[in-house]
């Protein structure tokens, strides 16, 4: 008789669960990020990762990714510049198709995310233009003193080897390859700034108040 | 049975647990595949949320899926985008319930109202602080929509002003309050802390001046309360006195603030690094330093700062006459001096001969004279020899512009005594000419329809700017038709010079209709006042023109701070037109003080308060009943008007697209020969044709009454007083000045017909045309010629309020105002008259380079008032000739002018006011 209780209790247990669990309603998309009136969307996140259009950011790090979408969309808005982006946007289709192994698989892709090919070109393009922007406007920079190369050699490079237990090499050896880390780090210290004073005249808000959260949502919906 | 109550709980909680777990992981399973699952489920249901409350139907028609449609994550984007746009939403989520019942989906948008910042306030500071933050505050604004972040830059923008107003220690926090549904009011609750004391200030870096000079300078003092916007007057105080001594790449900031919290003082370092002194010598003319003083003040390459200052001196002796002109310069250093030195050689000074061309052979001499304003006897006071050397290459251009690719121009002059002669040698070259133009591509418009849209014609020169105009000019064709993504290019084949063909190819894009056209962000305003304004309807094709025609008419109410016009594209050649609109502010209190004088001034006129003030009060409602109609109340009173007036502005006049004014008024007004009191009621109706015509017709009952009159009763032409006037009037005006307040090219004429009719019992009955005509000729070298011609005729008994009355600075500067024309016998007060001709002349001058406004002015005013128009003779037109002086304001000539009669021979009457005659 006990037994028999039980069993419809857990059947009648079961069954509310189902029905609450199947009728719960699912955030599909939502606004994570604005750029003035642009709104920068959940959906516009998922595409980026699964198509893998920013290689060099970590999926984890998912601030990143609405970071670098929200510089994009401030170099679009304040940098107006006209040039052609037809090469450089094959190359990339190419590269996206061999990172998904063949155009069949690509395209089934785009598919999934009810995506054409012009969809996913609009990212494309935009992550195009705003490389060529700043490429363009910090090609040059000022050039790296001796001191500087000497400074960074001692405060870094040598600390550096020494804790790996490795013997450092002389400054001779090491310079060009000193100069050319300290020219990216005045490169990105430049960019930075320059991001920084074009986001003073715009309004940007973000959304999200709970990364945990972005990153649950996108678990959920099987990012790869 | 305890034992086995709990036995049978224990086990219960067991399988529970068993089934939670593996329900949890179906669950999972199966909703991970949602995003890709619910692809090809059908919409059951849209619902729209904000809150608890339901949404507006116009949001609706933004929402790209609809009910019965398979579920698309692209449609949902972009639906999400396209709601954000609107700017009314600050943040939106969609949501899916899965039915699990035929393969439907419920999709839920929800979505939070953005609010309007309608009001900020401050409080915990003074009003002058107030007053100083409200001004300069960027980062937050009346009227914009509402957002955090705004909030906290608005929060730093404010303790940033503070902190230069010396509150140091300030903290500003904000809190909001909901007025109404969808605007808010933002409260800043500022603690501005307590402010420092300057203890001491630090110069460093020069040695020229005593501190105790320095510090005498300067506002900011030691043991005052220290406030950094004085402190940056007080460093360009500094600056411009060290730049005084010459010393103009002087660099003196603020290095250092040294803030001691404990004590609340602070001191601070100055440093001053004056550079050289630079001493400026110029021989052989007689420049002023002020022309290259601007070129040193930065850290510039001497070698540039010199042949600027070559450039300089040259530009301004050409001006001068001084033609072949040449400077050398060179830079000498003493020290920390540094000797600026420019040899000038001004050479002769030549008075403007002839304009001679040589080899023009295919444009008449005339037309280039025309097309480059040049004059063989100009009335110029001085030569413009600057322009001159810029005419050969002015030539050249438009040679290029009219096919001549290969035109060489040189220029030579010709010294005869004091004249100088300016040869012009004209190489022309072969003509560059289109022999044929095709459009390939274009399927949707014939050739010559697309001929005609272009400025390059075949036989016509070939100029390669004209021909990338040309292709804006498609494309504008294209965009104003409805057509959206075309693109064009030219190709251009020359077989030989005079055989040049242009093929424009043209990828015509689709023509796109607009399906839907959604107006969002009207809270008062009423949709029907909207859609009059929409030169464009639903069904229509896309017609670029139009919808910036309809964004302009929106902006013309005047009662929007913003409209954002956006396309949206539905696929399959439609478009959504999403029409957002910010409504403003629509209460508006104004207050004005001004001066006003009746009386000509004479020196001692301010002491003899013949200058009385006048206070304007001013309030408005704007956009009532959510009509665009305005409603205005003003009232001036001064020591000779008292005026009230009430109106009511709307802009169509039952449904006709006549902007409409209906006003009630009150005044009293004392003139020289009787006072009044008047009341009226007036209706205007005004059509604009384009931007230079207006057509104005208006309907009016008026009331009057006289008193203090110092005329004959038989001047009146009543028989009672107070008496009435009923008329309607016509009125077209056409303006084509160049500028309303300082015009100096154009013209501006206007015809008055009115017509007063004995009705409901008034007593009017007259019939009155006034017409005037003004010209503006500008004759180069800021001369400028101006002509006014005014004709008023009255026939029938008009009562003296209503007649022509002249005399004054706007009129006749030989008389008083008011004075010219008839007077009464005994009083010899002027009664006005129905006959009124006048013609004024004026030419303008200037009267030196530095001041760029002030001008001088002779002119001649004729004409006369008559009582009657039988009464006009030709004898008795009076002459005025005077002289003025000019200073050009943004709203009109500051004029003071000096006439006199030349008729009567009277005393030279003085004139100050400020516009222009009319």
């Amino acid at each position: 008789m006990l037994s028999k209780i039980k069993k419809v209790i857990i059947f009648l247990l079961f069954t509310f669960l189902s029905y609450s669990f199947n009728h719960t309603e699912e955030v599909i998309d939502r606004v994570l990020a604005s750029v003035g009136d642009e709104a920068i969307t959940l959906s516009d996140l998922k595409i980026v990762i699964h198509f893998n259009i920013y290689p060099e950011i970590e999926k984890k790090y998912i601030k990143k990714y609405i970071e670098r979408i929200i510089d994009q969309k401030i170099v679009k808005r304040k940098v107006k510049m006209s040039f052609p982006l037809d090469e450089e946007i094959e190359k990339e289709k190419n590269r996206l198709i061999k990172w998904f192994g063949s155009e069949e698989r690509f395209f089934n892709e785009l598919l999934k995310f009810d995506l054409t090919w012009d969809d996913l070109k609009k990212y494309i393009e935009e992550k195009i233009y705003y490389e060529k922007i700043i490429k363009d406007k910090f090609k040059f920079i000022s050039p790296i003193t001796l001191d500087e190369i000497k400074k960074y050699y001692n405060e870094v490079y040598v600390p550096e080897q020494k804790k790996k237990n490795l013997y450092p090499k002389s400054l001779l050896e090491v310079a060009s390859e000193i100069e050319s880390i300290i020219e990216n780090q005045k490169r990105k210290s430049l960019i930075s700034k320059w991001l920084e004073d074009l986001k003073k005249e715009e309004n940007i808000e973000i959304k999200i108040k709970d990364i945990n959260e972005i990153l649950a949502q996108l678990k959920i919906n099987d990012m790869e | 049975m305890k034992k086995v109550g709990l036995d049978w709980m224990l086990s219960f909680t067991r399988d529970f647990r068993k089934i939670l777990i593996s329900f949890l992981f179906l669950s999972l399973l199966v909703s991970s595949s949602y995003a890709h699952g619910f692809t090809y489920k059908k919409i059951k249901k849209i619902e729209l949320v904000i809150g608890n409350s339901k949404i507006e139907d116009e949001i609706k028609k933004l929402i790209l899926i609809k009910e019965g449609d398979n579920f698309s994550l692209r449609k949902v984007r972009d639906s999400i985008k396209l709601i954000y746009k609107t700017g009314f939403y600050s943040d939106i989520e969609v949501r899916i319930k899965d039915l699990k019942k035929n393969d439907e989906i419920e999709v839920i948008f929800l979505l939070k109202e953005n609010f309007i910042i309608s009001d900020i306030k401050f409080e915990g500071i003074g009003s002058t602080e107030i007053k100083n933050i409200e001004k300069k505050l960027k980062s937050i604004q009346e009227g914009e929509f509402f957002s955090e972040s705004k909030l906290k830059r608005a929060c730093e923008e404010i303790k940033g002003k503070l902190r230069e107003r010396g509150y140091f220690y300030s903290s500003v926090n904000y809190y909001i309050k909901d007025i109404k549904k969808s605007k808010i009011k933002i409260f800043f609750r500022i603690n501005p802390g307590k402010r420092l004391i300057l203890k001491k200030i630090i110069f460093e870096g020069q040695n020229i001046l005593s501190e105790k000079t320095l510090k005498k300078i300067m506002k900011t003092r030691e043991g005052g309360v220290y406030k950094p916007y004085i402190l940056k007057e007080d460093i360009e105080r500094l600056r411009n006195l060290f730049q005084k001594k010459k010393y103009y790449r002087c660099k003196i900031e603020l290095k250092e603030e040294i803030i001691n919290p404990k004590e609340g003082s602070v001191i601070i370092k100055i440093g001053m690094d004056l550079g050289e002194k630079i001493e400026f010598l110029v021989r052989g003319a007689k420049i002023p330093i002020s022309l290259f003083i601007p070129l040193w003040k930065e850290r510039v390459f001497e070698e540039w700062a010199l042949t600027e200052g070559e450039a300089k001196i040259l530009y301004y002796l050409r001006e001068r006459g001084y033609v072949f002109a040449s400077v050398v310069s060179e830079i000498k250093k003493e020290g920390t001096k540094l000797n600026i030195i420019y040899k000038v050689t001004p050479g002769k000074k030549y008075r403007p001969g002839e304009i001679i061309f040589y080899g023009v052979k295919h444009f008449p001499v005339s037309r280039l004279r025309n097309r480059f304003k040049l004059r063989t006897k100009p009335i110029e006071i001085w030569i413009n020899g600057n322009r001159l050397f810029n005419l050969p290459k002015e030539i050249e251009d438009f040679y290029k512009s009219q096919g001549f690719l290969n035109v060489k121009i040189t220029m030579n002059f010709q010294k005869v005594k004091n004249k100088l002669n300016v040869l012009i040698y004209i190489n022309e070259g072969e003509r560059s000419l289109i022999k044929k133009i095709n459009f390939i591509g274009a399927k949707s418009f014939s050739r010559n329809h697309l001929l005609e849209q272009i400025k390059s014609f075949e036989g016509g020169p070939y100029y390669e700017p004209l021909v990338r105009a040309d292709i804006s000019r498609l494309e504008f064709f294209y965009l104003n038709n409805g057509f959206r993504g075309t693109d064009i290019k030219v190709r251009v084949k020359k077989k030989d010079i005079s055989n040049i063909s242009l093929d424009f190819i043209i990828k015509e894009g689709e023509r796109i209709k607009i399906e839907r056209i959604i107006i969002i962000g009207n809270f008062v305003t009423r949709r029907s006042v909207i859609k009059k304004e929409l030169k464009i309807k639903e069904g229509d094709f896309a017609y670029r023109n139009k919808i910036i025609e309809t964004k302009r008419r929106l902006e013309a109410l005047g009662i929007f701070t913003e409209i954002k016009i956006e396309e949206i594209p539905l696929g399959g050649n439609k478009e959504s037109l999403m029409i957002a609109v910010k409504e403003g502010k629509q209460n508006y209190i104004g207050f004005g003080l001004g001066l006003l004088t009746k009386r000509e001034p004479y020196s001692s006129a301010v002491w003899n308060f013949e200058i009385m003030p006048r206070v304007t009060l001013e309030f408005s409602r704007n956009n009532i009943f959510g009509s665009a109609s305005l409603f205005t109340f003003v009232t001036q009173i001064g020591p000779w008007e008292k005026r009230g007036v009430l109106s009511f502005e709307q802009p169509y006049f039952f449904s006709l697209p006549f902007k409409s004014f209906i006003n009630a008024w009150i005044e009293e007004e004392d003139r020289k020969s009787f006072d009044y009191n008047k009341m009226g009621l007036s209706l205007t109706n005004i059509k604009r044709f384009n931007e230079d015509i207006i057509l104005l017709y208006r309907m009016r009952w008026t009331r009057t009454t006289l008193f203090n009159l110092e005329i004959s009763e038989s001047e009146i032409d009543k028989e009672h007083r107070p008496f009435s006037t009923s008329s309607i009037a016509g009125t077209i005006i056409i303006d084509k000045r160049d500028d309303f307040f300082n015009p100096e090219k154009g013209f501006f004429t206007s015809f008055t017909s009115e017509w007063a009719h004995p009705l409901l019992g008034t007593e009017s009955k007259y019939f009155k045309n006034f017409f005037q005509f003004q010209n503006y000729v500008p004759l180069g070298s800021r001369l400028n010629f101006s002509s006014t011609v005014r004709f008023g005729f009255a026939w029938g008994k008009v009562p003296i309020s209503e007649r022509f009355f002249a005399g004054g600075s706007n009129s006749f500067r030989g008389e008083k105002f008011d004075e010219l024309g008839p007077n009464d016998p005994i009083s010899l007060k002027p009664v006005g008259g129905k006959a009124l001709i006048l013609f004024n002349f004026e030419l303008r001058f200037p009267i030196t380079h530095t001041l760029k406004n002030l001008y001088g002015a002779i002119f001649y005013d004729t004409g006369n008032l008559f009582p009657e128009l039988k009464q006009i003779k030709l004898r008795d037109i009076r002459n005025a000739l005077g002289f003025g002086i000019r200073y050009k304001t943004p709203l009109g000539p500051i004029r003071i002018d000096f006439g006199i009669d030349l008729t009567r021979r009277k005393k030279i009457i003085p004139y100050i006011t400020i516009g222009n005659v009319i």
